[in-house]
């Protein structure tokens, strides 16, 4: 399979969700909206479609008040909806009922926002553009894509110069390929971010998330090179889960629903694999007994 | 206690340390009961994987957001700043889903070991130096210490409370405006000066977009 083989599947990844509208605030009826949801893309772009279906008006119940919960955890809005779900979806290897039925039932929320787990979001008073709803133009989601890409690109280029000299309408045009799932555009804007060798990358933008008490490990390696294998990075971060930079005996690396190969080179992982926001996204699933 | 019931009583107390709840399982309409897991039989106990630990969620839900709340109300400028120490106001709280806490009690005694430790919370403080931009009047003193665990959520609320600001606006090498969940030590790995400290720029209004 040829790179861009692999990052068109990685765009076209798409889960199938269910929606349910959970409030004693709401006039909702009992309709579940099913759907699917891109595994790259953020749980808000669906909302004018979910709203739509219920025939809610965002003037009544504003965007803000809105939250999601997966069997009675909140999810966290800024994080790309694969990576929600590979973490609330402990891997295991057994075909039972939660494999085989494999659609993730997701229940909105309207009111006592639970910001003890996930960021509260903020209200901002912007000019909206007429079609802001259809656009997916909401700029709590923008703002918050914008500082993971800004982010992104210091971690890459030791500068986010790049990220802070692109133009409004530069940006707007690349939030919009996250909205409309568009990998072509993407990626032509990305790669305007990227050093032009690998021995010029300063670092990779890295997320690996734990599976408990929502710990994010991120990696600061002192120079990028094609050798550094993904065992090796996993070895040195977190021993603990892995002993071995060749074998899973404890732990396994997932993401965009697949185990990532220990002798994988990072840096193409990450071009490879790369959320919309920039960061390659590794959720680390505990293997159970039995099953190494 | 048997093998099981003291394993089952380390996992559950540990998970009380680090603020993370069991949510009741709504799909199955599962209902949630306040359970000691040293009062379960040792028949019960016969098949631990199938074994749902049920701690008392809802009503752990209320207790922690009350202590929340008092920690807000009754933390003074004094006490958030303690001899120059932030005080974590934000503690990282999580919920797992009843699938999680099922597979949890299926795992080695080595695994739910391993896991265990590399969850820890890391105390190790580390220091942040303030600087204004425009107009905003610079903290002083303007360096501080912030454990490793804590989010950046304890630095912004910090700050709109020193400062007596409804918002503030922080960045990291003038122009990275990071997630108020990301943690301070992570922060601190990637971005800190050659000086060992994470300088932290703010302004009452956005700085750099």
């Amino acid at each position: 399979m040829s790179s861009s083989d692999i990052i068109s599947r990685v765009w076209t990844g798409i889960l199938k969700v269910e929606f349910q509208i959970d409030s004693t605030q709401i006039p909702s009826t009992n309709n579940s909206f099913f759907t699917v949801l891109n595994r790259n893309s953020y749980l808000h772009l669906l909302m004018p479609d979910i709203l739509a279906f219920f025939n809610i008006s965002m003037d009544d119940f504003p965007i803000e008040n809105w939250w999601f919960e997966y069997d009675g955890v909140p999810l966290k809005w800024n994080l790309p909806a694969g990576v929600l779900y590979d973490s609330s979806h402990p891997y295991t290897r057994k075909e039972d009922e939660d494999t085989i039925s494999n659609v993730w039932t997701i229940r909105m929320k309207y009111g006592d926002y639970p910001s003890a787990y996930v960021i509260p979001i903020e209200h901002i008073d912007a000019d909206r553009p007429t079609d802001w709803l259809e656009s997916c133009d909401f700029p709590f989601l923008k703002s918050h894509w914008m500082n993971q890409m800004k982010e992104a690109c210091y971690i890459l280029n030791n500068s986010s110069k790049i990220m802070m000299s692109m133009s409004k309408e530069r940006s707007d045009f690349f939030y919009h390929s996250v909205v409309n799932n568009d990998s072509r555009v993407f990626e032509s804007c990305f790669r305007k971010l990227l050093p032009t060798t690998i021995s010029q990358i300063h670092n990779i933008p890295i997320k690996i998330h734990l599976p408990l008490a929502n710990k994010v490990v991120r990696p600061s390696l002192n120079g990028v090179s094609s050798k550094l294998t993904l065992g090796k990075m996993l070895q040195q971060l977190i021993p603990d889960l892995f002993p071995s930079n060749m074998m899973m005996t404890i732990a396994v690396p997932i993401s965009h629903g697949v185990i990532l190969p220990l002798d994988a080179s990072v840096i193409h992982l990450y071009m490879l694999l790369k959320y919309v926001d920039g960061f390659l996204h590794i959720n680390v699933h505990m293997l159970e007994r039995g099953s190494a | 206690m048997t093998d099981n019931e003291k394993r089952l009583k380390v996992l559950t107390d540990s998970l009380m340390q680090l603020n993370v709840s069991i949510a009741p399982d709504q799909r199955r309409n599962y209902v949630v009961s306040t359970l000691n897991v040293s009062k379960y039989s040792k028949d019960s106990l016969g098949d631990v994987s199938g074994l749902r630990l049920n701690i008392q969620t809802k009503k752990d839900d209320e207790t922690n957001g009350n202590r929340d709340e008092d920690e807000d109300n009754n933390n003074g400028q004094d006490q958030q700043s303690h001899n120059g120490v932030i005080a974590n106001t934000a503690p990282i709280k999580s919920k797992i889903t009843m699938a999680h806490s099922k597979m949890l009690t299926g795992l080695s005694d080595r695994a739910t070991d391993s896991l265990l430790a590399v969850s820890k919370r890391n105390s190790t403080k580390v220091q942040i130096r303030f600087k204004s931009i425009g107009s905003i009047g610079q903290l002083r003193p303007a360096i501080f210490k912030i454990s490793r665990s804590s989010r950046f959520l304890s630095i912004l609320r910090f700050l709109t409370r020193r400062l007596k600001l409804n918002n503030v606006y922080c960045y990291l090498e003038n122009s990275i405006v990071p997630s108020p969940d990301d943690s301070i030590g992570n922060l601190y790995d990637l971005f800190k000066s050659g000086d060992s400290e994470l300088i932290v720029s703010y302004c009452n209004i956005v700085a750099f977009g």
